[in-house]
């Protein structure tokens, strides 16, 4: 288009039609009809094997669909009982996994992949623990239980907290736009200008490739070299992120933090309730604070006097929130201003002049109580001290504190003052090192430290001042107390002033081009659609955004949906490149049945359980996994369908299917509510639920990367199924498969102590989901036998090794 | 999409990609089915051949994580004594953000003089690699960045870019080439600070296999999971067949048995007991600050010998890494640090040459950024410390041993104050593309076809630094 002036240049991209060339994805939906009589998807599979002349598979026996359906829908292997109770239909076995609560953990992970949620610390230096993402979590399970639809999900999902009131129905939609803010961008970033965008072209990119399948990051720098997507666009929706806030605030010194933002998780009503008594609070400490400065200036004026022989050299180490410590000389008497967030601390180096009792006065303020942990020689002691709140940290809210510490030898002397994860940590501003333990009551050492502050001056009052205070202090104490803790979730929150973004060449945020670009949809739906929504001027537009993306004129979010729905049955989508629909993707091998089954989804009212049946009970879904020389010359990739795709499980099914071989995971029933206090244990809340086997945490974290998780925090679109040397090596000598192993050794030989024939066959049933045949019975028990005869090992110990055998067998780690 | 990576598949419309061919095709579908094993064979890698003949076989990186000052070790810059106490002059900006405050141009605390035939002006840092092998390193002085933090600091020298998770360099070589000896991973990391290194958009397989530190738990280097857990591991895998073929028909277990492989082959590398007193004592192995870094060089050679093609060996600290921080303490910290890798470094060259590995083997010793000429204010709230240097991305010094590249040379330079690389800069891309030139393949045809498009390590730029190859 050349150098076109910009308002034209806009007006061209609105107005003309895509160019012939655009891509497949954008072509109109219309539904297809299907070429047969029978189940449509089935029609659409048959027509293309017909054309090379090869027949599907039959159904898989029963045991085999039965494991593939509980486990595709739930996650979890069927257990023995249903097991023996799989002659039932298939039809109604597929209505009761589908109701089953356990449904919503196995889909919801599906979805979190995509948005990039991951349990827990991120493995990457620079990327802190996103804390409290936990709740978008539960959200996301909670949604696919109760079979959300889809443009509400999405919706919820970017615009949550602009939906109007009629329509914010529970927590969900405060809860679910943590979509935008769990992603993984590098906090200690140096440069803020570059920061900022780079945040928001993160959310773009997840956003867009989650419901769009186009990665719009690519036209950040330039337009989309393949598909239809310009800078301005970018730009526009750059413009509608930027308006959005997804941090509490944005220091431009890394150093001083950029937290994400939190919100109260709590009903309208509760978190006005809260905000009321957060107001009376304020206004009595206003009223605390007058009356201490009153006192203060009638006070008579005293001299200050040194305090003798007591001050020494001090040294600190500091934690400053860069992952170094540092020592700092310190000037007499001088503290350190700490900036850490999490898990503050500060570590003071005394030099102690010969042996004694010793003391710290330190002074501090804290606004609300935030008693600290003493450390002495890296020893606990056990008090907490500091615990006294100044009710304020401005200069006239500090106060001396006393800390002992007791007979010390002379000699260094580390002194460390630690809070907890998320716990205050007051602030410090002077120190003193003094002999012997100064009671706090005592006038005449603080007498001694000069003027006092209006918070010091609570120690002279007098008796009628001192009770005034006391009841002010107790009422603030009681107001504290009423005021409810209400449970936080990740905050996101349109900026008090829109701002539209112009062009940022290159991606460099010191240059622009142009105009600020409108913020606004994407015009490669048309522009009929990306006008269809105008933003009001003081909104963000991630409502219209959202609405955009549900209108079921888009092209794409039905299409893209329904094939990530088919790729997590399948193992592969009916286009191979779940998040890319471009022209440089894959092209779909059954366009037609996939617009089919995007049209089914839209008018069954977004349901995504409504497509899992339609998928479920079609005999392609059902057909056996078994190669064979024809199809495996006809379809040798098996993107005809000609066959089941088999495939390796998914690292959480791994674990989940070991730690259920122990009874460990109570199966909740179809059509109740899921209670997640009962599911603690499965590997989708086991990093950071607490509650790994003793000495497990460790093994189970590394086992995630291992079997093909990525925990970087980056969208998965497509998980890694390879299957390696190290997993081999792991299945063999780490003692995570082993824990597992030999409790399930110890189960069967306790409910089957004198049978190993039967022993053999509940735990191929188990791990399974089938009686073994004689030649695999046979090779169990001739290994345990031997391992007990010839080996002298234990029972214990010969079925260990073959239930390890088991775990590390194809059928267990496999979906067939 | 390149062509040598795919395998076309009639009836499809875009061919299938390597990346599902790794990812998708494990199961029982013939030749297919040896596909991690293929990976590290000839066959299953991505270039068919070669660009040219390879100058070297593997590389070797000594990464001194934290930043090596190039003003204190090797680019000699007589203006900072000049200077020191004042301003940096208008003709030096510094960046608009940098880490930390600066302060006023200090000098070099370290003795400076002529070393060797080639008469390189050096420090006296290193004085054991100086003394016995500064005729036979090659120096790069111009080696820039943007990365002023650690963290994106070494993803750029790993990966090519600071952000976004891609896959490094010793990945792209094992996706390139393979392994050289298929009972071992091809690729490994010694002592990482940052273990398992995500891929990228590249399988797992290719990432490096970390050889953790060693601590009172287990206080040899190894690798994980590598120590059988129980006794008569061969009737297990009998076992393990037997039961497959009974209850399948088609025992699929080739990752297995080169799991049983790996297990006989790699404790013995691991056991540098069987290396002689002199070896040892080569690098430095028995004394007290050589000991540990010793140990991870020697276990690196053995490493190379064994076919290993890429091997990361991290002198750092435990738990943060930046071992190399000195923002307080330069002349102390640099010292120190430079004592612990000084004989080993020099041992390991020794060592290499003797047995012949120099000549098709790449050592590569250098830091993820350098350090300023000025002092850095130590904190926003003391600022009282005058001897420490903050961290600088934009021009440093990494020198190379060994296969392809010039004894004795110096390539590029930076400015009077070592603040920028000024002349013959070399980037990132072109640091990546000269390695993966030297190890025979031309970096525009290494790629790997991931969400819509072609990847290269060397993203869409590069070129070769040829003034530095032999």
């Amino acid at each position: 288009m050349g150098r076109m002036p910009m308002p034209l240049f806009a007006f061209l991209l609105l107005s003309v039609p895509l160019a012939a060339d655009e891509p497949w994805s954008l072509k109109p939906l219309v539904r297809p009809t299907p070429p047969a009589e029978g189940h449509p998807v089935d029609a659409f599979i048959e027509a293309k094997l017909a054309e090379v002349g090869l027949r599907q598979n039959d159904v898989a026996d029963p045991h085999t669909l039965l494991r593939r359906m509980t486990l595709d829908l739930t996650g979890l292997p069927p257990t023995r009982e249903e097991i023996g109770r799989q002659k039932s239909e298939v039809g109604v076995q597929i209505d009761r996994l589908l109701a089953s609560p356990h449904y919503g953990e196995r889909w919801g992970r599906h979805w979190l992949d995509v948005a990039r949620y991951v349990q827990g610390t991120i493995k990457v230096p620079g990327v802190a623990a996103i804390d409290l993402a936990e709740p978008y979590r539960d959200y996301v399970v909670r949604s696919f239980n109760e079979d959300k639809t889809y443009d509400r999900f999405l919706t919820e999902q970017l615009a949550g907290d602009l939906l109007p009131a009629s329509q914010q129905v529970g927590q969900d939609p405060l809860v679910a736009p943590a979509f935008l803010s769990i992603g993984q961008w590098f906090e200690e970033c140096t440069d803020p200008n570059k920061l900022r965008l780079d945040l928001v072209d993160e959310q773009i990119s997840t956003a867009t490739r989650a419901f769009l399948a186009m990665d719009f990051s690519c036209a950040r720098c330039h337009d989309h070299k393949f598909d239809p997507i310009s800078t301005r666009d970018y730009h526009a929706l750059a413009g509608i992120f930027r308006s959005t806030e997804i941090t509490s605030y944005f220091a431009d010194e890394w150093k001083d933090g950029r937290p994400r933002a939190l919100r109260p998780l709590a009903a309208e009503a509760e978190v006005k309730k809260a905000e009321e008594i957060d107001r009376e609070i304020a206004a009595l400490r206003t009223r605390r604070l007058t009356f201490l400065t009153k006192a203060q200036e009638s006070l008579a004026a005293k001299a200050a006097t040194e305090v003798q022989g007591t001050v020494l050299a001090f040294e600190a180490e500091h934690f400053d929130g860069h992952k170094d410590l540092k020592t700092i000389p310190l000037a007499q008497g001088e503290a350190i201003a700490l900036r850490r967030a999490i898990e503050p601390w500060v570590r003071y180096r005394l030099v102690l002049p010969d042996p004694g009792a010793y003391s710290l006065l330190v002074r501090y303020a804290a606004t609300d109580p935030a008693p600290v942990q003493l450390e002495i020689e890296g020893k606990f002691v056990d008090a907490r001290v500091l615990g006294d709140a100044t009710h304020g940290e401005t200069p006239a809210h500090f106060r001396w504190g006393v800390v002992p510490l007791g007979e010390r030898p002379a000699g260094r002397c580390f002194v460390r003052f630690k809070a907890g994860r998320n716990e205050p940590f007051p602030t410090l501003d002077r120190l003193l090192l003094v002999k012997g333990t100064p009671a706090s009551d005592d006038h005449t050492w603080r007498e001694a430290l000069g003027p006092p502050t209006p918070e010091e001056t609570r120690f002279f009052l007098s008796e009628t001042d001192r009770k005034t205070l006391t009841e002010i202090e107790t009422r603030l104490a009681d107001l504290r107390k009423s005021r409810p803790v209400l449970p936080l979730t990740l905050a996101v929150r349109d900026a008090a002033a829109p701002i539209d973004l112009a062009v940022h060449p290159g991606g460099n945020p010191y240059a622009t081009e142009g105009d600020p670009v409108p913020r606004g949809n994407p015009g490669l739906a048309g522009s009929e659609l990306a006008a269809a929504f105008p933003i009001p001027a003081e909104t963000s537009g991630r409502l219209q955004f959202a609405q955009w993306l549900a209108d079921p004129r888009n092209p794409l979010t039905a299409r893209v949906m329904a094939n990530r729905i088919w790729h997590w049955h399948f193992g592969s989508g009916l286009v191979r490149t779940v998040d890319d629909f471009g022209k440089r993707g894959a092209t779909p091998t059954h366009p037609e049945l996939l617009d089919w089954l995007a049209c089914e989804l839209i008018e069954g009212g977004w349901s995504i359980k409504h497509l899992h049946r339609i998928i479920l009970s079609s005999a392609t879904y059902q057909a056996s996994s078994a190669p064979n020389p024809d199809n495996l010359a006809k379809d040798p990739d098996g993107t005809l369908y000609s066959r089941f795709p088999a495939r390796r499980l998914e690292v959480e099914v791994i674990y989940d299917g070991m730690l259920t071989s122990i009874g460990k995971v109570a199966r909740q029933n179809a059509g109740t509510p899921l209670d997640t206090s009962k599911s603690k244990d499965r590997a989708l809340y086991i990093l950071t639920s607490s509650r790994s086997p003793l000495g497990m945490g460790v093994e189970i974290r590394k086992m995630f990367p291992l079997f093909g998780f990525d925990d970087s925090g980056r969208p998965m679109h497509d998980r890694d199924e390879s299957v390696t040397a190290a997993q081999a090596l792991w299945w063999l000598n780490n003692p995570l498969p082993r824990f597992y192993a030999g409790k399930l050794a110890e189960k069967l030989l306790k409910e089957h102590p004198d049978k190993p024939t039967e022993r053999a066959r509940v735990l191929h049933e188990t791990l399974l989901g089938r009686p073994p045949g004689s030649g695999a019975e046979a090779a169990m028990l001739g290994y345990a036998t031997d391992l007990v005869k010839n080996e002298g090992l234990s029972e214990t110990e010969a079925w260990t090794r073959v239930a390890l055998g088991l775990f590390s067998s194809q059928s267990f780690r496999n979906l067939e | 999409m390149n062509k040598t990576s795919s395998i076309f598949c009639p009836g499809q419309s875009r061919p299938l990609s390597r990346r599902d061919w790794l990812r998708k095709s494990f199961l029982g579908l013939g030749a297919i089915a040896a596909a991690d094993v293929m990976a590290r064979g000839g066959a299953g890698t991505a270039l068919t051949k070669l660009h040219h003949r390879p100058a070297a076989k593997r590389i070797l990186y000594i990464f001194l994580e934290g930043g090596l000052s190039q003003l204190d070790s090797y680019d000699h810059k007589p203006a900072l004594a000049k200077f020191a106490g004042q301003a940096l002059p208008d003709s030096i900006r510094p960046p608009q953000f940098t880490f930390a405050k600066q302060g006023t141009v200090i000098p070099s605390p370290f003795a400076w003089k002529h070393w060797g035939e080639s008469g390189t002006y050096a420090s006296d840092l290193f004085p054991e690699v100086n003394s016995r092998f500064i005729d036979e390193l090659c120096f790069l002085h111009s080696l820039h960045h943007s990365s002023n933090d650690h963290v994106t600091a070494k993803r750029v020298l790993h990966t090519g870019v600071p952000i976004e998770i891609r896959p490094t360099l010793g990945s792209w070589l094992v996706y390139g080439l393979g392994a050289m000896n298929e009972n071992l991973p091809a690729y490994i990391d010694i002592t990482p600070t940052d273990p398992n290194r995500p891929t990228g958009f590249l399988p797992g397989k290719f990432g490096g296999a970390a050889i953790a530190r060693p601590d009172k738990k287990s206080p040899k280097l190894a690798w994980e999971n590598l120590a059988p857990a129980f006794t008569k591991q061969e009737r297990h895998l009998q076992f393990l067949r037997d039961f497959e073929s009974a209850d399948r028909g088609d025992p699929q277990l080739d990752e297995m048995e080169l799991a049983f492989r790996m297990q006989t082959e790699a404790p013995e590398l691991l056991d540098l007991e069987s290396e002689t007193p002199a070896t040892k004592k080569l690098y430095g192995i028995g004394e007290d600050h050589t000991d540990e870094f010793g140990r991870a060089l020697l276990l690196a050679r053995r490493f190379a010998e064994a076919g290993v093609r890429y091997i990361t060996i991290n002198h750092a600290t435990p738990r943060y890494g930046n071992l190399w921080d000195q923002h307080s303490e330069l002349e102390a910290g640099h010292r120190g640090n430079a004592n612990a890798v000084d004989r080993p470094i020099a041992g390991l060259l020794h060592d290499l040459k003797m047995r012949g590995l120099l000549d098709d083997t790449l050592v590569i010793c250098g830091s993820e950024f350098g350090r300023t000429p000025t002092f850095e204010f130590f904190d926003g709230v003391t600022g009282r410390h005058r001897n420490g240097r903050d961290h600088n991305p934009h021009g440093f010094t990494t020198w190379f041993a060994g296969a392809g590249v010039k004894p004795g040379h110096h390539h590029g330079a930076t400015d009077d104050f070592g603040y920028y690389a000024v002349k013959d800069k070399v980037d990132i891309h072109d640091f990546h593309a000269t390695l993966l030139h030297l190890m025979g393949i031309h970096h525009e045809a290494l790629t790997y076809f991931h969400g819509g498009r072609d990847f290269r390590l060397t993203d869409v730029y590069g070129q070769v630094v040829r003034g530095i190859l032999s």
